[in-house]
């Protein structure tokens, strides 16, 4: 089980970008953490795997801990071998490398050959559009592909728990729904904890059992992942839907906040 | 008909090094023109040919080098040329001032070498981009002044005197000896680099190029990993630096510049970062195209003063290397890769 409590990010000393964000992750568990840009979701995420220190930032206060032991002040390689995944936003693959190169890498703390290699052939059952791109150079992979790439890479190390950050961040729409049954069919299978930081909250949600949503740096709704979908706020501010579940276009999205928050 | 666009099954496959016969073939018939290379070039009685193949041959070891530490894990090194100076200095010291047989000062002056590497590397590590080139521009400098003014390094004077090896009995004496000597450790530099590309070690040097922060979640030590770099990087630098001084049998601080560190990084832009074939086309293009520029200058060909012609190629010079990194900057490996690539689909290539 992951606990973040009390926590509190600074970048550089002066750019303060989580304010007592406190949230738990059960152990099998999918939670998504919703919010608009800049609303702290990415920091969450990079507070617990320790890649924060690397990006000039530090937890100024508050505790993270993995099964009740401190890990937040632990270097980012030593918490991912503890069994944390952290999918980074933005498909940060290692585009010089072949795909199975990139899968490899995901394996680096492993030293078992065997075990590797029906790893590798999971993750193609997987994601099998990659198993005939194997020997091609990431870079040349498309957005799609390079998304399913990261997510592999990260099944290679059998993790407890998995931070993904947008997956579905510049996807097709199709794509999306796609992405999340297979997140789901893993978490299933590999009883995987998943805490996914989304903007696209309805696909997120779909699959989710719990959830916060995140504003300028504090958690200002939480719950089921059910009492969120319904809930009017997150709808109209964090998923962009109507009340009847309806996207919003940007034009409208102006007037139907207004609209709405006269009808409360 | 010859199968096009042949499909691998296995990681083994893909990443072998020889995948047919007929590159076995192409590489006996390539080793093969190498061994006769000097032959050919001693019967036209042209001897600064050997000369030059012989220094090319050092400073593909030695850019290899900087092409793990540089090419693969992107950690900028301007001071290469001072490893080369210590492996250099390294094993003048060993063999004259303490009588060490060559062997065993070429083995323990390399080794010196990346241990001191791995000192200059521990405040390199910790930054990233042109401040790792600025601490190890600063490294030269300082390595340069210690020699300088030590007693046991010669100062400026340096060291001479420098003895041979020798092999089951024989000694490497003349040019056409050190040719076989060098080629044989060169191809064995280059078996060792195409290895790292293929093993961990070089997974991870080239995921820290690539993406520092996605290769520490994937719980990669990214630090450790530059001072490996740091180390078999200056390890190459050191054999070469020592085989140099050897070969030239004196050891002066004008022969290891900062020019020569920077050349050495052009070396491996213009080959394409990060390849090893790339690293070594890279040394030969420049060496070849400067060399020819040399002979033209130098010969009677062009009815001008020799002073005009001299300064003349040095403007031909920069201006190729110029138009090569405007037109081709993914190197020279890039143009190999495209040709491959369409003799592979011909006649359906892109």
């Amino acid at each position: 089980m992951l606990e973040l409590k009390n926590i509190k990010a600074v970048y550089n000393d002066i750019v303060l970008a989580l304010d007592d964000v406190s949230l738990t992750l059960e152990q099998g568990s999918v939670v998504v953490l919703l919010g608009s840009n800049g609303s702290g979701k990415s920091t969450t995420l990079k507070s617990i795997s320790g890649v924060l220190r690397i990006e000039d930032g530090e937890l100024t206060e508050g505790i993270v801990e993995l099964d009740s032991h401190r890990i937040d002040r632990l270097n980012p390689e030593q918490i991912a071998s503890l069994g944390i995944r952290h999918v980074l936003q933005g498909r940060s693959i290692f585009p010089q490398l072949t795909t199975e190169e990139n899968l490899l890498m995901g394996a680096y703390l492993r030293r078992d050959r065997p075990g590797t290699r029906k790893d590798l052939e999971q993750v193609y059952e997987h994601f099998p559009k990659l198993a005939p791109l194997h020997d091609r150079k990431s870079g040349y992979l498309s957005g799609g592909e390079q998304q399913m790439l990261v997510i592999g890479r990260a099944l290679m190390s059998h993790p407890k728990i998995m931070l993904l950050d947008e997956p579905s961040l510049g996807l097709a729409p199709n794509l999306i729904g796609d992405l999340f049954s297979i997140l789901k069919q893993i978490k299933d299978a590999e009883k995987t904890s998943l805490l996914i930081a989304e903007q696209n909250a309805a696909a997120a949600l779909a699959i989710a059992d719990y959830g916060y949503v995140l504003q300028s740096g504090r958690i200002v709704a939480s719950g089921k992942a059910e009492s969120l979908e319904s809930y009017a706020k997150v709808k109209r501010a964090y998923l962009g839907l109507d009340k009847n579940g309806a996207f919003l276009s940007r034009h409208d999205f102006r007037q139907k906040i207004t609209d709405d928050d006269t009808e409360a | 008909m010859r199968a096009r666009g042949r499909r691998k099954t296995s990681y083994a496959a893909d990443i072998a090094v020889i995948h047919s016969g007929r590159q076995w073939l192409t590489l006996a018939v390539f080793i093969g023109l190498l061994v006769v290379l000097p032959l050919v070039l001693n019967a036209t009685h042209n001897l600064n040919w050997v000369t030059f193949l012989n220094f090319t041959l050092i400073i593909i070891i030695a850019v290899l080098g900087l092409n793990v530490t540089t090419g693969m894990t992107g950690q900028v090194s301007l001071g290469h040329s001072a490893f080369i100076m210590l492996g250099g200095y390294g094993l003048a010291m060993l063999t004259l001032k303490a009588d060490w047989p060559f062997w065993a000062a070429l083995a323990v002056s390399t080794l010196v070498t990346g241990l001191i590497a791995l000192i200059v590397a521990i405040p390199a590590i910790r930054l990233k981009g042109f401040y790792v080139a600025v601490v190890t521009l600063a490294f030269f400098y300082i390595a340069q002044y210690v020699i300088r003014n030590l007693d046991i390094t010669g100062g400026t004077f340096g060291l001479i005197g420098i003895p041979s090896p020798s092999i089951a009995g024989m000694s490497i004496k003349g040019d056409v000896r050190w040719y076989y000597l060098l080629l044989a450790l060169t191809i064995l530099c280059v078996l060792v680099s195409v290895n790292i590309t293929r093993s961990r070690l070089g997974r991870s040097f080239l995921a820290v190029r690539d993406n520092d922060v996605a290769t520490a979640a994937l719980g990669v030590n990214v630090p450790l990993t530059k001072l490996r770099a740091f180390f078999v990087g200056s390890l190459f630098a050191a054999l070469a630096g020592g085989l140099w001084a050897s070969y030239v049998s004196v050891v002066r601080l004008d022969q290891f510049t900062i020019w020569d560190s920077i050349w050495y990084l052009g070396m491996i832009v213009i080959g394409g970062a990060g390849s090893t074939a790339g690293a070594i086309m890279g040394v030969i293009f420049l060496r070849l195209i400067s060399q020819i520029l040399h002979v033209i200058g130098t010969s009677d060909l062009i009815p001008l003063s020799s002073t005009v012609t001299i300064y003349s190629t040095q403007i031909i010079y920069g201006l190729v290397i110029i138009l090569f990194i405007t037109l081709k900057p993914m190197g020279m490996i890039s143009i190999w890769q495209k040709f491959k690539i369409n003799y592979k689909r011909w006649p359906f290539g892109v």
